[in-house]
């Protein structure tokens, strides 16, 4: 277990170090300056500039100071807002961003395993037709239109919750809806199955058999038998939110990471794409090898499989 | 009394040699067709089925069913709610109706009025909430923009904020995404099925450094690879498919070479390697076809995330430039004038909504008909 985890981290190193020269290198060939109005400017006050922020060293140089910063923690000052440094910026978006992951995923989580039980338990009755239906079109509608639904009927026409911006906790809402719309279908959707699976095992009949109820036979025995697949689909999961989160913190102004970055591309922001891309992948990293982990704790037989 | 003995005559023994005992009386059914039946009994995936075919269709021939051009600008006629003869009580009769209210009815009207510019002729006002009961006055002023603007001609899915053709333009952002539907298949079944296959029949080395650059490139998020891709070329529908390409194929990859690893040690490669195949043959002729189901599955399912994510970098102003239509693009416009004119949004969003959900219902069908545990 130690050696494959040590093995882990190191290819988390090198796909680190591989994305930020990858980053760096794209940015370099990105069409456009990062000079607002460069036309305006004359060939002195361009260069003045592109030397205040260390543009006019050849590049391998520029690159070696950049990683040598990056290890530092240090992402540069960014183009957009003066002499804001990329890593506070990043520091104050990521509240936002995290609530807003964090709360779609607990509730899509939990509200999608009680639809996936209930189907499982009503099998091929009408409450299992009506949620797996509704699970294929949480599945299938793009968050970006259920956003837009939600604005305009929610937002719009009953006035429940604020349409956009970030004020408060009913301003969470209707962006959490949004995002947990994915989550609540696929964790539905797996659960069903999964809990098919194991309330047709020998065990199941063997406790119902010695005459535990059905309630019990669901919860203590099935529920905890078909929770541990789930972990697996908690990682794209996850990954799914930060995708989702670039367009709904958009859609909602949310002032989060996902808005900084949709934005800083547009203007060609790039020590902010370039941190914020390394700040994402980096959490993608580390959630597909805490998942893999945690699946390797929780289920004994893929960790005796990893020792033969 | 005497018993009734029935004539032996009438009976024929029965014939005990194996060619008949052993005689299938059932034609057989290959794998294909026995999954085809399945396939076909399953309501929902032929539902699903049908309204592809349909899409398709109108993807192909819906732009030439009017005279509008995908580009054709007329501020003129704007914003045009939509409007199909016979089609009137699904609220597509060409006309704009909002709810004002106000302290009293006087006010509440000419609010209404007001709000369609005060073009009384072509307005029909009427009285939801008269006031009376202590709550605010509310009236309803319904507009007929096609008679205001004296257009003869019906726009079905009336037009967008620049005057151009909803229908034409839903229709062609169809196209866009199912050919990105297309490309996703062919990218899963070239790539994804030759990197995995030779990456698991050759083993050893091979193997070993093949798994290395995968494992690197699923540790870069699609999304990020995908939207650095976009800002070096120029944002179009070959950097998306560039994009696609260099990020689709993995998981694909990776399914094939766990189920080649598998078969790889089997009696028939085995058989067929000693009468002399050769290696690209086994893979053609043996082994990919003993996973073509699994191949088929995954690829319906990488399907419809692929047009999502052609919408999705579209709809943040990544995917096709401005004056192209992608369902993408048509619904970032629709959000700008959601309050007022939801039709723009409206369309698209139901045309994207129907092709995923389509995709992922087929997709379902396949794989139940293609699992044996299935059967029944």
């Amino acid at each position: 277990m130690t050696r494959y985890i040590i093995q882990r981290l190191i290819y988390l190193v090198i796909t680190m170090i591989l994305i930020a020269t990858l980053t760096f290198f794209l940015m370099k060939f990105l069409p456009g300056t990062p000079l607002s109005a460069a036309d305006k400017l004359s060939e002195e006050q361009q260069q003045v500039v592109l030397e205040k922020y260390g543009l006019d060293d050849p590049v391998p140089i520029q690159y070696f100071n950049y990683m040598v910063n990056l290890v530092q923690g240090d992402l540069g000052i960014s183009f957009q807002f003066d002499n804001r440094e990329v890593s506070t910026i990043i520091m104050e978006r990521i509240g936002p961003s995290m609530q807003l992951g964090v709360q779609a995923m607990v509730i899509g989580v939990i509200l999608g395993m009680l639809l996936g039980l209930v189907s499982a338990i009503y099998h091929n009755g009408f409450m299992d037709y009506t949620s797996t239906f509704l699970a294929v079109l949480g599945q299938s509608i793009p968050s970006f239109v259920f956003a837009g639904l939600l604005q305009f009927y929610i937002g719009v026409k009953f006035g429940w919750f604020p349409v956009a911006l970030w004020e408060g906790w009913e301003y969470t809402v209707l962006p959490t809806a949004s995002l947990a719309i994915f989550p609540i279908a696929i964790a539905a959707r797996f659960m069903r199955t999964e809990m098919l699976e194991v309330m047709g095992s020998d065990y199941i009949v063997t406790a119902r058999a010695k005459g535990v109820n059905k309630v019990g036979v669901v919860f203590k025995h099935g529920l905890r038998n078909a929770l541990i697949p789930l972990i697996t689909v908690l990682g794209p999961l996850a990954i799914s939110l930060m995708t989702g989160s670039l367009v709904i913190e958009n859609i909602f102004a949310v002032p989060g990471i996902g808005e900084q970055f949709v934005k800083a591309i547009n203007v060609n922001d790039y020590p902010i794409i370039m941190g914020t891309t390394l700040l994402l992948s980096f959490m993608f990293i580390i959630i597909i090898l805490v998942i893999d982990l945690l699946y390797g704790v929780i289920d004994p037989r893929i960790r005796l499989a990893e020792g033969e | 009394m005497e018993n009734h003995k029935p004539n032996k005559d009438l009976f024929v023994p029965v014939d005990t040699t194996d060619t008949e005992s052993e005689k299938i009386t059932r034609p057989s059914l290959s794998f294909w067709q026995d999954s085809f039946i399945r396939l076909r009994k399953n309501v929902g995936a032929m539902i699903g089925l049908a309204v592809l075919v349909i899409l398709a269709l109108l993807a192909i021939f819906g732009p030439y069913l009017n005279d509008y051009g995908v580009y054709e600008q007329d501020l003129s006629r704007s914003k045009m709610p939509p409007k199909v003869e016979g089609l009137g009580w699904l609220g597509m009769d060409g006309t704009l109706s909002d709810v004002q209210s106000a302290a009293t009815l006087e006010q509440a009207e000419s609010k209404a009025l007001m709000r369609f510019n005060n073009q009384e002729d072509f307005i029909e006002t009427e009285v939801v909430n008269d006031g009376s009961n202590g709550e605010p006055a509310q009236v309803r002023a319904t507009y007929d923009v096609y008679a205001a603007k004296d257009i003869q001609e019906n726009y079905w899915f009336g037009t967008d904020g620049l005057g151009r053709d909803q229908w034409t333009r839903t229709w062609m952002g169809t196209r866009v995404s199912l050919y990105i539907a297309f490309l996703a298949a062919a990218i899963d079944m070239l790539i994804g099925v030759a990197y995995g296959g030779i990456s698991a029949y050759y083993g050893g080395r091979v193997d070993n450094v093949m798994q290395r650059i995968i494992e690197i490139l699923v540790g870069i998020p699609n999304l990020v690879l995908v939207i650095l891709m976009i800002l070096i070329l120029e944002p179009g529908i070959l950097s998306i498919t560039i994009a696609l390409a260099i990020a689709g194929w993995i998981s694909m990859a990776r399914i094939v070479r766990g189920q080649i690893l598998k078969l790889k040690n089997q009696e028939f490669v085995l058989a067929s390697r000693t009468l002399g195949a050769k290696d690209s043959r086994i893979l053609q002729r043996h082994l990919i076809p003993n996973v073509l189901g699994l191949i088929i599955i995954n690829t319906m399912f990488s399907i419809p995330s692929a047009i999502f994510f052609e919408a999705f970098l579209s709809f943040i102003g990544l995917g096709l430039p401005t004056p192209m239509a992608s369902l993408g693009t048509l619904i970032n416009a629709g959000f700008q004038s959601l309050q007022i004119y939801p039709h723009i949004l409206l369309f698209p969003a139901v045309v994207i909504s129907l092709i995923m959900i389509a995709f992922n219902v087929l997709a379902d069908g396949l794989r139940d008909a293609f699992d044996p545990k299935m059967r029944e």
